[in-house]
């Protein structure tokens, strides 16, 4: 019985320890923005005032903490903790001196490489992506989250931030970018009050411009030369909304990624956030004045086995295909001279395939460039990291700074590349091959390269979901030749990067991406060959078959009625 | 006309042949039988609509009444494709388009045995 008692109690002190924690944080229950009017604090829990030197730095927890679950607010999955779920857009490393543009991401997403398997620590992840990053317990670069990059919509200087990045000094990069510290750690004392606080307009919603920073894809296409007007605001921002009226989260950040079928972390009914859930509600309407499409004259099996953004989002039906420039891979937000479609990684945006749903869907497609052991007896293939590649190129091939600078043609020797390459595979221990081009390059007689099949080097892709276009935009508005006609190709579109390096057979048509072009694509090519004719003539077929539909139909009823009056011979 | 008379029947079989893969209810033929059966629909189409229109009214009651399944159900597919319904409309009159014609096939056939039962009971 004591025992019983004892379990008892213990169960109702923890309820009630529950109860405390979630309590104990301040809530203002409005929608109003509060304006936050606090003291900065070190990592010790002690007030910065505006006289301290810079041996005092601020602490992004200690200083959010007394408000603020910080313990749930570093993680979520923005925070790389919780479920993997559907592959998302992965880093690139991109290096120079080894001519490396290679795909990775800390969550075993298929066909990706994890930062270990690329030789990249915390540091050097810090160093490369860090900017990108907004930290979290399970931060892939380790370091803490930076609330402000996301809750401070005004004079949060993102360059800056990256600056303090790149100096190694990731505890004071929010609070420099947000102008209350000097890079030095010395604060900017004109914007401490009397009271020794500071006023920061945090806001839970900050407005998509603070995502954007991170999560933006433009065409690389797009300079003076060629104006691409894309006014490209997607059509729920146009219409006043913010990302995260659907892309919503608690203080855990576990971000709804509003895909379809997808299961909350915290077990939250989520259903009305994707783009099927709010349009295409199986019972009433979610949102009053979300539009309820249609699709008329759009044959069924379009809705189940294509995802609503093969039609609403993704470039427009002349860019399709074309190089995109991501935030992530080529870091928009930090000023660069010379930005150039050019500039690695090759991304390729509009490339249907397959989502982890079974439908069709438009995604970006990056390709990996890099090395690779040749798989071995006892071995399979693998990843050569720069920097297991960095000595051996700079040994054989003299390599120091840019290894496609060292290597390129020349006007008199035009086969400088290739045969360069070839030199160096041929030396390289263990064996090793150059994946680029959708293929990995092996040395072959002659000090030619030839390609051969490989895992490693197939594209990887992710699902394009932004910027979403209008109905009047969309796929289909001009009707069924948008897709079904002889000219448009982009269902059966694959990208197909050229090799880093000038390849002589390559020239000639290499086969196997030939090949590729067929089998990896979702479509039966036959078939979308034999349709396209159809299409042109669907208006003369329409009124052929209301035709032959009304005769028929009124001479039946004519029939039908004499022989039941008998009026017939 | 007699050849165009009796390519009905068999045009009739073939359109339902080739419909078969769609049967399975929440299934739309679509593909390879899809061509196909646009294409037996395509002549069947017109063939129905001349032989409806010149052959005299005769035959059992059974028989007018399978006939005129048969056109409604041509008649069924021209909402979707006119685009009068929408999407997931689209659908059940897709599926109906197939079951009246079907049930029209199914009673032409009933009718043919029963007027072949019956002049094999006049003989």
């Amino acid at each position: 019985m004591r025992f019983i008692w004892t379990i008892g109690i213990l169960l109702l002190s923890s309820a009630l320890q529950a109860q405390d924690s979630e309590d104990r944080w301040k809530k203002t229950g409005s929608p109003e923005t509060y304006l936050h009017h606090i003291e900065l604090r070190d990592e010790r829990g002690q007030i910065i005032t505006a006289e301290d030197d810079s041996t005092k730095l601020p602490h992004m927890g200690e200083t959010c903490g007394p408000c603020h679950d910080m313990n749930k607010a570093s993680g979520g999955l923005h925070g790389g903790a919780g479920p993997h779920g559907s592959p998302g857009e992965p880093w690139f490393i991109v290096d120079s001196k080894t001519a490396t543009r290679w795909p990775f991401h800390p969550r075993p997403w298929p066909g990706l490489t994890t930062p270990s398997d690329l030789g990249l620590d915390p540091e050097d992840l810090l160093q490369n992506f860090g900017a990108y990053d907004t930290g979290g317990s399970e931060s892939m670069t380790g370091q803490a989250s930076d609330c402000l990059i996301c809750h401070l919509p005004d004079g949060y200087d993102f360059h800056r931030r990256s600056k303090m990045l790149d100096q190694g000094k990731s505890a004071l990069a929010a609070f420099v970018a947000a102008g209350l510290f000097e890079p030095s750690g010395k604060p900017v004392s004109r914007l401490w009050d009397e009271s020794g606080k500071v006023t920061l307009n945090l806001k839970g919603d900050a407005g998509p411009l603070a995502c954007l920073q991170c999560h933006t894809s433009k065409p690389a296409t797009a300079n003076q030369a060629s104006p691409h007007w894309s006014h490209a605001d997607d059509v729920h921002l146009a219409a006043g909304m913010s990302c995260v009226d659907c892309h919503r989260a608690g203080i855990d950040h576990h971000v709804v990624r509003g895909k379809e079928g997808e299961i909350h972390p915290t077990g939250a009914e989520i259903k009305a956030l994707s783009c099927r859930g709010c349009h295409l509600p199986d019972g009433e309407a979610v949102m009053h004045s979300a539009p309820r499409p249609e699709h008329r004259g759009l044959p069924p099996f379009h809705l189940e086995q294509m995802s609503c953004t093969a039609c609403h989002s993704g470039p427009d039906l002349n860019h399709l295909g074309e190089k995109t420039w991501t935030s992530r891979a080529h870091q928009l937000g930090i000023p660069k001279q010379g930005r150039s479609s050019e500039d690695p990684p090759s991304i390729y945006s509009g490339i249907l395939a397959l989502d982890d749903q079974g439908r069709w869907a438009p995604h970006h497609q990056g390709w990996p460039e890099g090395w690779i052991q040749i798989a071995q007896a006892n071995e399979s293939e693998a990843v050569l990291s720069p920097a297991e590649m960095r000595t051996p190129l700079r040994r054989i091939l003299r390599v120091r700074s840019d290894l496609l600078e060292k290597i390129a043609n020349t006007d008199d020797d035009s086969s400088r590349e290739e045969r360069s390459t070839s030199a160096f595979l041929n030396q390289a221990n263990p064996p090793t091959a150059l994946v680029t081009g959708g293929s990995a390059w092996r040395p072959a007689p002659g000090d030619f390269l030839q390609a051969e099949p490989s895992d490693l080097a197939q594209p990887v892709q992710w699902t394009i979901g932004h910027p979403v276009r209008p109905a009047s935009m969309s796929l289909g508005s001009q009707g069924c030749t948008d897709c079904h006609s002889s000219t448009t190709s982009w269902p059966l579109l694959m990208s197909s990067p050229d090799p880093l390096i000038r390849i002589r057979s390559h020239t000639d048509g290499n086969p196997l991406r030939q090949e590729q072009l067929r089998t990896t694509n979702v479509f039966d090519s036959v078939l979308w060959d034999l349709w396209k004719p159809i299409f042109p003539a669907r208006d003369l077929a329409k009124f052929y078959f209301l035709t032959c539909a009304f005769l028929a139909s009124a001479a039946a009823v004519y029939r039908f009625l004499s022989i039941m009056t008998g009026r017939h011979g | 006309m007699k050849w165009i008379q009796r390519a009905l029947i068999p045009l009739l079989i073939l359109a339902m042949l080739t419909a078969i893969p769609g049967i399975p209810l929440g299934v739309d033929l679509r593909g390879y039988p899809l061509l196909l059966h646009l294409g037996v629909g395509t002549l069947l189409a017109a063939i129905l609509a001349i032989v409806m229109v010149t052959t005299p009214p005769t035959g059992s009651r059974l028989q007018a009444f399978a006939w005129l399944l048969i056109c409604i159900g041509l008649l069924a597919l021209m909402v979707p494709l006119m685009g009068w319904a929408d999407s997931e409309a689209s659908h059940r009159w897709l599926e109906s388009h197939g079951w009246i014609s079907i049930a029209g096939l199914g009673l032409l056939g009933l009718s043919a045995k029963q007027s072949k039962a019956s002049s094999s009971s006049e003989n």
